[in-house]
């Protein structure tokens, strides 16, 4: 049965027990976007709900400028810090999965880079490297269209190799506050030398940045094949899982890997990155 | 901490609310029915905000999810129009519990607008405000429909798949609705003149309201009305924009109830 737990000095959140076995961490979400605590399509209750009857806690709040959250100027990072100090206080949580969808996912990932009781991390949407791969399959993409589509194709696909054509990355790397690509592959290599579990989803509706499955090689480097790193990618979901089926899919498969928790971390690394 | 984030029980329903204590004396309390679906998550937010601003100038609020909903108990296929009625008037049971007897104002926002019209009795409020009302319960689910169709199909949406995406059958721009969702919900209309209560209507720029003998209409404009064509939530509502529309209200709010109360 959820209960409202009270972040001192910031606002509140919900907390959704796990019943049963329990599996020994917490899982706090971070808003999607503008999305308030119940997330699009009032998925983060779901998840909560689905993940409890697995035995995972859940705890959902609101962010700054978001649904009941403080006002703009309050820093995130001290809020979800209190958060987690919160949760540590009145619910007796040691260890934490943190993430979400799009920003959230984003946000998640530089704060479980500084936390040390961070164990997981779960991105939806998250960063990914474009890459060789993406101008392949942008290229395959285009090539599917129907012949009279190619002029224009063409037009566009040189246009984007001019410099300016180049911002659009750059735009979306700003817009996200994301690191870069080799920052991005340390970090990942940081995380699971420390036993960090990463789960990274993508969908199709992240087009405009992950096309091919083969990106994930060059967004995470030697960590790709690291135990710890566990990714999926889906072109036929869209960013904010509007079909309940699509959610279902993401439900079941963040619960089983949230369960793997209650097995010990893998601290011995499958891979040296250095 | 001003807003105070609490469970309580509608029957055996579990629903959340969250209450905005009035500053100083409260002349009177605001129940605020939120919209329904995709439109509850679009505009948190503003009402939440709309609540502190009302909670400011001496209005006890409360903001509640019904079940099924936003915070409350209940899968999302746990949602009924019918049942929300007897959510309506429990939720004004517990608003007077927490904040005093005072006058109450029921405020039906979007599809909450038909369900506030009905449950104002059983609710006991003495007014009612629609915000951007859906008044024909049936025009609504055509719309929804029609929405959630053209999202199916939307190449933005889902750029890498080449069909639409199939339904579920009692699938709703997004949400699995109850079976009798759909017809529960179109035969709910606002009906004009079919109260006694005072009725204020705010309405976009381009919205004819409905009529009644004791009523006025405000018009926000376009910008914090906009929202309701938006299935995802994309950008900010201004609770400035509606600043003159909320003046209005609370000027019109101790005359309204007064007459009623006194009447």
């Amino acid at each position: 049965m959820d209960e409202v737990i009270v972040i001192p000095g910031f606002g509140y959140g919900i907390f959704t027990p796990g019943t049963g076995r329990t599996v020994p961490v917490t899982l706090v979400l971070l808003n999607a976007g503008l999305t308030h605590r119940v997330g699009p399509f009032r998925c983060y209750v779901g998840i909560a709900r689905h993940l409890a009857r697995r035995g995972v806690d859940v705890f959902r709040f609101d962010l700054p400028r978001v649904g009941d959250g403080p006002a703009a100027g309050v820093p995130v990072a001290a809020m979800v810090r209190t958060a987690l100090d919160t949760l540590e206080r009145e619910v007796g949580s040691r260890c934490f999965v943190i993430g979400g969808i799009c920003s959230a996912a984003d946000m998640a990932w530089h704060i479980a880079q500084d936390d040390p009781r961070i164990a997981g991390v779960w991105l939806l949407d998250g960063f990914a490297h474009r890459g060789r791969w993406f101008r392949v399959a942008r290229v395959r993409k285009a090539l599917r269209r129907p012949l009279w589509q190619w002029p224009r194709l063409a037009w566009r696909l040189l246009r984007g190799l001019r410099p300016e054509g180049r911002s659009a990355a750059a735009d979306i790397a700003v817009i996200r506050d994301w690191p870069e690509p080799g920052a991005f592959r340390r970090q990942s290599a940081d995380l699971l030398s420390r036993g960090v579990r990463i789960l990274a989803m993508y969908t199709g509706g992240v087009s405009k940045y992950m096309l091919d499955v083969r990106q994930l090689d060059d967004t995470f480097g030697e960590s790709r094949r690291h135990a710890g790193l566990t990714t999926t990618y889906w072109p036929a979901f869209d960013h904010t899982l509007m079909s309940p089926a699509d959610r279902d899919h993401v439900f079941t498969i963040l619960g089983e890997w949230c369960e793997a928790f209650r097995t010990p971390r893998p601290t011995v690394q499958a891979h040296n990155p250095g | 901490m001003r807003m105070q984030p609490f469970h309580f029980w509608a029957q055996e329903r579990r629903l959340f609310g969250v209450l905005h204590p009035a500053e100083g004396t409260a002349r009177a309390l605001v129940l605020m029915c939120p919209p329904l679906l995709h439109e509850h998550v679009r505009s948190h937010r503003f009402f939440s905000q709309m609540a502190d601003r009302l909670a400011a100038d001496g209005v006890a609020c409360l903001r509640f999810d019904y079940h099924g909903t936003g915070d409350s108990e209940g899968d999302d296929a746990g949602f009924s129009p019918d049942l929300a009625l007897a959510d309506i008037a429990c939720a004004a049971a517990e608003l007077r519990r927490r904040a005093g007897d005072h006058p109450l104002v029921l405020m039906g926002i979007r599809a909450s607008a038909p369900l506030a019209f009905h449950a104002a009795d059983p609710a006991r409020a003495d007014a009612l405000w629609l915000w951007l009302p859906v008044v024909d319960g049936c025009a609504y689910v055509q719309s929804l429909e029609a929405q959630d169709l053209a999202a199916r199909s939307d190449p933005l949406r889902y750029p890498l798949r080449p069909l639409p995406v199939p339904a579920e059958r009692d699938e709703l721009v997004g949400f699995r609705t109850s079976a009798g969702f759909r017809k529960e919900f179109a035969a709910r209309c606002v009906v004009a003149g079919g109260t006694r209560l005072p009725v204020s209507v705010v309405t976009g720029p381009d919205t004819m309201p409905v009529a009644f003998a004791d009523g006025s209409h405000h018009v926000l404009p376009e910008s914090a009305a906009d929202w309701v064509d938006e299935l995802d939530l994309r950008s900010v509502i201004h609770l400035r924009d509606a600043e003159p529309v909320l003046e209005a209200l609370l000027l019109g709010l101790p005359q309204g109830i007064r007459a009623v109360v006194n009447g």
